[in-house]
């Protein structure tokens, strides 16, 4: 695995931050790890990627980010086979609210269904812990990468 | 009167029992006074103000952030300020997101470090001005850094930081709870001078067009994504908003440096507490300790009923020291665990500040500036201060810095 494009959905930026700082973090393991806007991404590309990173947060009331509304939109009217892809999460949340990372959770949802396979468990950052995305992050995707090294 | 009468009446006593909102002793310093609140009477009603006190932090988090209770209704009586109707800020849902999206990218966290080095160099110029003596004005430096900021951030020229001043320390005190006929005038003044002001950026920037924040807005209006009112509203907030919060805690840090050098000598040690020492002073000292909403349904807070229509005075600044919350509130620990560090004072929700990032990254920049030459802040003389209860502001803040 030498090449992993993470692709992030932000109302506000920190999920842009996470992204980069995953990408810094994965480059220094030897991975190329693009970073791209959801908003800046074609759906088509999907399907020649192996893995692909979502990092995205939750706006309002447990709706998207406001640059992960056209790719979602795009994945649900073109609906590409994704049979070949697989991919990891990462959403950036507020315990306080109900609507507690809905927003990873229905992206998460809108690719398996199009028959992507999600590697791993996805990772929740709280707002409400005072704890540091990106470190947060970073321990995740170490923790993905395990698994999707050869046996 | 009924037992059920009495027994409302007793969960939900007159505000300025607790609050005496025009007492001096209660502007200078209303914390005593908000830690009686949280303690007796978390639920407070104010007849005067038509509407009803939160002081406790969870009441806060969770009616502050309610769909039915709105922002709008408050901005028509808030006098000259009526102009934020205009705005994000000015606006419940859609047309809130509508507007606060066409601003965002410019407070992302990248984008504000690439804002900070322009923060440093003006830091670095103005200290460079200091004299042998180290004497300086503490709130002088912490305007022209923020105001210059800012118009670096919109593309405008930014020398007029004096004349911003002056204009928000007018157009402030209205927003008391118990603003004075004279308030409303001075705010009228203050605003228009600001409106003034804001329409000149705007004929500069259309003579001098380049690729900042006021741009980008009026590229938005002429594009008929934000009408020409909201270009208008949005960029006297940004170019204003300033002067009150990062402004106000620059210079109520330094203050503190002042008075407890141990806090400047952690800082100078350790870069590590730099955002840490930034977000306590922030949770410490709210600029605007209060912000108000309106409510649109009946409501039960903590078993008082508030009909529709009340309006929901929230205390940030009292919710900051809310001892469910936050251990030794009144204490200033910098060390606190990181999952009790989340304090009010930008606001919650989906109102919450979109320039804290900013702010926050601001005020940790000047102050690293001026530890990188200074060993200790001295204060030479008592700094001059007009609190109300909803807005605070250093008039002078006289300083000695020591190599």
């Amino acid at each position: 695995m030498d090449r992993i494009t993470i692709l992030f959905g932000t109302e506000s930026g920190n999920a842009e931050m996470v992204a980069d700082d995953l990408s810094a973090a994965m480059g220094q393991g030897g991975i190329d790890a693009p970073v791209v806007s959801m908003e800046d991404y074609s759906v088509d590309d999907l399907r020649s990627q192996d893995v692909i990173i979502l990092v995205v947060s939750t706006y309002g009331e447990g709706d998207l980010p406001e640059t992960a509304v056209p790719f979602f939109q795009a994945l649900r009217e073109d609906k590409p086979d994704l049979a070949g892809l697989r991919f990891a999460a990462f959403g950036l949340g507020d315990s306080t609210y109900d609507t507690y990372n809905l927003g990873v959770a229905t992206l998460v949802s809108a690719l398996t269904d199009l028959g992507a396979t999600q590697i791993g468990e996805t990772g929740h950052h709280d707002a409400d812990s005072g704890l540091d995305a990106s470190e947060l992050a970073v321990t995740w995707v170490n923790d993905v990468l395990a698994l999707t090294a050869p046996a | 009167m009924s037992t059920r009468e009495q027994v409302e009446e007793a969960a939900c006593p007159e505000a300025t029992e607790y609050l005496p909102w025009t007492d001096p002793e209660f502007r200078r310093d209303p914390y005593p006074f908000y830690a009686r609140a949280l303690a007796e009477a978390p639920v407070l009603r104010d007849e005067v103000d038509n509407g009803f006190v939160l002081t406790k932090y969870e009441d806060l988090m969770h009616y502050g952030r309610l769909p039915s209770v709105r922002i709008a209704p408050e901005w028509e009586t808030a006098g000259a300020w009526r102009v934020l109707l205009d705005m994000a800020l000015g606006h419940d849902e859609p047309h809130h997101t509508r507007l606060r999206r066409q601003t965002s990218r410019w407070f992302t966290p990248k984008q504000v470090r690439e804002w900070v080095r322009t923060t440093a160099e003006i830091a670095d110029r103005l200290l460079d001005g200091i004299g042998d003596d180290g004497a300086v004005d503490g709130s002088d430096l912490a305007v022209e850094i923020t105001h210059r900021t800012i118009c670096h951030v919109l593309q405008v020229p930014g020398d007029d930081f004096d004349e911003v001043r002056r204009s928000m320390r007018q157009a402030m005190p209205i927003l008391s709870a118990r603003p004075e006929p004279h308030d409303f005038e001075a705010a009228e003044e203050g605003l228009a001078d600001l409106r003034r002001r804001t329409a000149d950026l705007i004929s500069f920037k259309r003579a001098n067009p380049g690729d900042g924040l006021l741009d980008a807005l009026l590229d938005a209006q002429d594009a008929g994504e934000m009408s020409e009112a909201e270009t208008f509203a949005t960029t006297l907030f940004f170019y204003v908003v300033g002067h009150m919060d990062a402004s106000y805690l620059i210079s109520s840090g330094l203050h503190l440096f002042s008075r407890r050098p141990e806090l400047f000598e952690a800082f100078r040690a350790d870069p590590s507490a730099h955002e840490a020492i930034v977000s306590e002073l922030v949770r410490f000292d709210a600029p605007e300790p209060v912000v108000t909403r309106m409510t649109t349904e009946d409501l039960v807070i903590r078993g008082v009923h508030v009909p529709a229509g009340s309006r929901l005075r929230l205390m940030l600044g009292a919710a900051n020291r809310d001892p469910d919350v936050f251990d030794n509130p009144h204490e200033f620990d910098f060390r606190r665990p990181a999952e009790k560090t989340r304090n009010l004072t930008f606001s919650l929700g989906s109102h919450g500040c979109q320039g804290r990032l900013l702010a926050e990254a601001e005020i940790r920049v000047t102050f690293e500036r001026i530890a990188a030459r200074y060993s200790r802040i001295e204060l030479t003389a008592p700094p001059v201060t007009k609190y109300t209860d909803a807005s605070r502001h250093y008039h002078t803040l006289p300083l000695r810095l020591h190599r």
